[in-house]
């Protein structure tokens, strides 16, 4: 009788051993090897890719443009050992150095060229410091650069000061509710305040004193894209009200819109239909996809001189498992190819290459949500 | 004046029967009408249905405690065939998937009637109180019994909880007290009180109070820098009441009321954020609803049940970590009614026609709401033929349903007939042995989110369908002497889900669309048993083990081909076994789960570890005369490991629990 109790306690005890050896990998374990870090010596470009809001995904990827592969698929990993964060906003090359936001994380990270961190800001404020129900959300959004400072816009509504020697935030100013995307032109800076998509002002910023001069009207819901042209202009998309959704009545839709700003004088000389943009000599490259108006969607360009507008880019480049998921489009500068961002569900990111005809070249995968492309020269 | 009078009436009649409780005899007035649907074998507390024809579990308040389950979702997770997915801590999201199909495919049923959540199509297990829980069954696929409502065939599993119904025998009062407490701030006092009325009148009151801090210490790692924080925000108060009432109208009547009341108010601490431990989003819910149940077995050959529910649910959420703080409500109604017919036509034969009907309508205040309303219309119909040797089941289900709202346009109506068949076959005469197959197709319609959610929804949705085959062998016998038993089952199944409801990317906004393909190929093996060791010492025992490939099937082409869908361990399972000495009992478990993937994409940075989660329990109950009082600790997660069921939602490491309950 004895002996039977004896030997179930012997089977219940090697049983709980078993189960207890048979996790050793549950260990929570820092991951054992980081590749080594790559600093890029080739002509290319960085593709900073935003990851999923949440999944702490974001990363930044290199693109060799004279083999034309990607050499690291997570720099900022490599270099630090860590992963670079949560919904990467915005990168910036600047100098030497690279300028990134990391919204969720709420930091601004400045690295060399392999992406070795430098100078991390993190903008995180203790609620418990604060007196009560006082909460400080300070996303960081979007970059811009100009003699020596880099400018980066904050959802606390705010644009700070950073000096690129000492790489400390020297300087803030506040602008306006719900700030995104920001430029430079005429010695000023241009932001949009969209207001949670009921804003339709652009903030317009005096560097010398760094103040805000005045407000410039625009479409409603001026959002992330915001940018100097090599022609000096400043171009702004309002992305509107989601214009054909039905509970909104025909009357009061907001069509998605690309405005030209003429710096000297903060007014709207044209605009055009489009959801993302950028521009390249006389042309403009834009895509145009309202949301409930698939029979809208195209991929166009724009012409400065003689107004015109051609085909681009055939949206069917742009289709994985049959949805168009292009979410971002770029400029080679140095040839005018476009770099088109895409994010096929569930899978990594695509960066796909057109030329200036709008026939694909390339494509690289990279990481989850890319959402810009920035170019070594 | 009219008011007046009858709150005399009413006083009157309590009072009455009041004094009539005192009088009448001790028998049992509340018989719980158990039909000899199943082949009845003796000393029914196993977990496993021998003659279910569909894979169905069954495990009552006892066995829960052996598994140490202060929650549902506890005893759920040790459960075959199921994926619980749980965010950590007390006030955490927890849902039920059956075999890789997804949580809106499981329907949850509370005392007989469906819980629905128009809103996001899944319930959360953890709304429900576990001290007044006497029982939890979980069918996958289509159960033996035919004589239930149209909505328990419309779902590919159901989750059926039970509450604690009162058995009167030498008093006519029950009063049961409890007291739940543990790390992390926990306590849960709750009490049940319930009183014979009349020989045929019988209520009970229930209140359960529950607060916890959630604060546990967990630590992570981002590559190599370690995070060591504590989860914050995830704090609860929730408070729930319920007033039973039971009445046996006649001799093969019965009608049964309930109303329950729910208020809580939590924290959601999120995910962890590298960098950014901050967290302010709170939940304020409110739920109640009152239902009724009759039933009238009119004699051997014609039964009825008719089933009334009317349901309001509220809830506020309050997000400051946005730079322009959000404040949204959201209310949603129902109202069900069913009635169910059963006919039995002699020979084994037997047939059911149910009809069910409801309403669910939803509010909210976020910017363009649509204020859609949906009617349902649910009609099955059931054969059975039943002999010693074999069971079969075959069900029609006819859906309708339609929708409407204020602003735009709603979705096209959805028509559907669903069909389903089982047969459960025992070839031995001596042998409790049964051979099993069944078949079920079902879909789930899309949610109201899915379909009109600001502008990710998606009215132009197709319903997601899902073909279940399941083939099986149960096998029960008693051994040695006494109560002695080993249960095993054992099946296979292949199920295919059709038109996923997923978000995708597209040009700017993310949209719900139905892309994905998924097929399953699985195996569920069970075995259970109790052993006398010594006449000292009896052993329980049950373990289960789970296999789960469940395949991405949608684009040959596409890099996710022949992937393993999110979140479904390929390998997991569950395990426990107690000791039950005089002076008291010693329990282990376990749950464990291989390796899973955050995303569909099967890469190693969307890799979740494996985990198994190791507990041990001690009880004791004391009997002295009517009154018994039990006690039980829990230390559970032993190897404090803060493992992840959902990325980047650590869960609680060690940690400890005691509950005192006190009967009379």
């Amino acid at each position: 009788m004895n002996k039977r109790l004896l030997n179930s306690a012997i089977a219940f005890a090697t049983m709980a051993l078993l189960i207890a050896c048979s996790d050793d990998d549950n260990k929570i374990e820092p991951t054992p090897t980081v590749p080594a870090p790559t600093t890029p010596t080739s002509k290319g470009a960085y593709v900073l890719s935003s990851g999923y809001w949440g999944e702490n995904n974001a990363s930044i990827q290199y693109i060799d443009l004279e083999n034309h592969r990607v050499i690291n698929d997570d720099m900022y990993f490599y270099a630090n050992g860590e992963k670079l964060g949560d919904s990467g906003q915005d990168l910036l090359l600047y100098g030497s150095k690279l300028y990134c936001t990391v919204s969720t994380s709420e930091k601004v990270v400045i690295m060399d060229k392999s992406c070795k961190v430098l100078k991390s800001h993190s903008l995180y404020v203790d609620p418990d410091i604060l007196p009560n129900d006082i909460i400080i959300d300070s996303d960081p959004r979007y970059l811009a650069a100009h003699n020596g400072k880099v400018y980066f816009t904050s959802y606390d509504g705010t644009v700070s000061r950073i000096d690129t020697a000492t790489l400390e935030i020297e300087a803030k100013v506040n602008i306006g509710n719900v700030p995104e995307a920001i430029t430079v032109a005429n010695d000023k800076l241009y932001v949009n305040l969209s207001n949670y998509g009921s804003g339709n002002r652009v903030a317009v910023i005096d560097i010398a004193t760094f103040t805000k001069i005045k407000e410039i009207r625009v479409a409603l819901n001026p959002y992330s894209t915001c940018f100097t042209g090599s022609d000096g202009y400043v171009y702004v998309i309002s992305n509107g009200n989601y214009a054909g959704d039905a509970s909104i009545p025909e009357s009061e839709w907001v069509y998605s819109t690309l405005q030209r700003i003429y710096p000297e004088t903060d007014m709207i000389t044209e605009e055009w239909p489009a959801t993302f943009a950028c521009q390249y000599g006389d042309d403009i490259y834009a895509i145009y996809s309202e949301y409930y108006l698939p029979e809208t969607h195209k991929c166009v360009k724009y012409n400065l001189v003689n107004k015109g507008e051609t085909d681009f880019i055939d949206l069917e480049e742009f289709k994985y498992d049959g949805y168009a998921c292009a979410n971002s489009i770029n400029v080679n500068p140095a040839n005018g190819d476009a770099y088109v961002c895409c994010t096929p569900w569930g899978q990594y990111g695509v960066v796909k290459v057109f030329n200036k005809q709008g026939y694909c070249q390339q494509e690289y995968t990279v990481g989850y949500c890319p959402s810009k492309v920035i170019f070594t020269e | 004046m009219q008011r007046f009078k009858l709150l005399l009436v009413i006083a009157n009649c309590l009072l009455s029967t009041g004094l009539l409780a005192q009088t009448v005899d001790n028998d049992t007035i509340i018989r719980k009408h158990e039909e000899v649907a199943e082949v009845k074998v003796q000393g029914q507390n196993h977990r496993v249905s021998i003659s279910a024809a569909s894979p169905t579990q069954k495990i009552d308040k006892e066995q829960m405690l052996r598994v140490g389950a202060t929650q549902i979702s506890d005893a759920v997770k040790h459960l075959s065939g199921v994926n619980v997915k749980d965010y950590g801590g007390i006030g955490g999201l927890k849902t039920v998937s059956v075999r890789s199909l997804g949580a809106q495919h499981t329907a949850v049923n509370y005392d007989g009637i469906t819980v629905s959540d128009c809103q996001s199509g899944q319930v959360d297990l953890s709304r429900f109180s576990f001290s007044n829980i006497s029982e939890l069954e979980l069918t996958i696929g289509q159960g033996n019994d035919i004589f239930q409502p149209a909505k328990i065939f419309a779902s590919a599993g159901v989750l059926t909880i039970k509450s604690t119904a009162p058995k009167f025998k030498e008093q006519n009062y029950h009063i049961d007290v409890n007291i739940n407490g543990g790390s992390f701030g926990l306590v849960n006092p709750s009490a049940i009180y319930s009183q014979k009325l009349t020989k045929r009148l019988a209520m009970s009151l229930y209140a359960d109070y529950q607060r916890a801090d959630g604060n546990y210490t967990y630590k992570m790692y981002n590559g190599n820098k370690l995070i060591k924080e504590k989860r914050n925000n995830s704090d609860i108060q929730a408070y729930r009441g319920e007033l039973n009432l039971y009445s046996q109208l006649g001799d093969n009547q019965e009608l049964n009321g309930k109303i329950y009341l729910y208020h809580s108010k939590r924290g959601l601490p999120g995910g962890v954020i590298y960098d950014n431990p901050y967290s302010f989003e709170r939940l304020h819910d409110k739920n109640y609803f009152a239902q009724l149940n009759y039933e009238n077995r009119f004699n051997g050959k014609w039964k009825l049940k008719a089933n009334g529910k009317c349901n309001y649910s509220w809830s506020r959420d309050i997000n400051g970590q946005t730079a322009v703080n959000s404040d949204d409500r959201f209310k949603q109604t129902e109202s069900y009614g069913s009635v169910v017919a059963w006919h039995n036509f002699g020979r084994g034969f037997s047939a059911s026609l149910a009809q069910d009907f409801s309403y669910n309508y939803l509010s909210t205040t976020l910017k363009n709401c649509q204020y859609p309303e949906r009617y349902t219309s649910l009609t099955a119909l059931a054969a059975q033929f039943k002999s010693n040797e074999v069971l079969i089941t075959a069900s029609l289900l006819n859906i309708y349903i339609t929708e409407n709202v204020k602003i735009g346009s709603a979705a096209n109506d959805r028509k559907r007939i669903s069909p389903a068949v089982s047969l459960s076959w025992k070839p031995l005469k001596q042998s409790e042995w049964h051979i099993r197959a069944s078949y079920k197709d079902i879909f789930r319609a899309p949610t109201f989110n899915d379909l009109y959610y600001r502008l990710i929804g998606n009215t132009r949705l197709r319903s997601e369908s899902t073909k279940q085959v399941n083939l099986g062998t149960t096998w029960h016998k008693y051994i040695g002497k006494g109560n002695d038993y080993l249960t095993l089952s054992a099946d296979i199944y292949y199920n295919r889900v059709k038109d996923k409801i997923v978000a995708i990317p597209t040009m700017f906004v993310w949209q719900m669309s139905n892309v994905g393909k998924v097929e399953t190929i699985g195996a569920d093996i069970n075995i259970g048993g109790e052993v006398s060791i010594s006449p000292q010492c009896e052993a329980h025992f049950n373990a289960n083990y789970n296999f789960m490939q469940a395949e991405d099937i949608t684009n040959s082409e596409s890099t996710l081909w022949r992937d393993q869908i999110a979140y479904t361990p390929k390998h997991s399972g569950a395990g426990n076994c107690n000791f039950e000495f005089p002076w008291f009992t010693i329990g282990y478990n376990v749950t464990w789960a291989g390796e899973r993937y955050a995303k569909a994409q099967n890469s190693p940075d969307n890799r979740i570890k494996p985990y198994a989660d190791h507990s041990i329990n001690l009880s004791k109950r004391f009997e002295m005369g009517k009154h018994s009082l039990y006690i039980q600790a829990d230390a559970r997660n032993l190897s404090g490991k803060n493992y992840e069921i959902i990325r980047f939602y650590p869960m609680p490491g060690r940690n400890y629990n005691i509950t005192i309950s006190y009967k009379i």
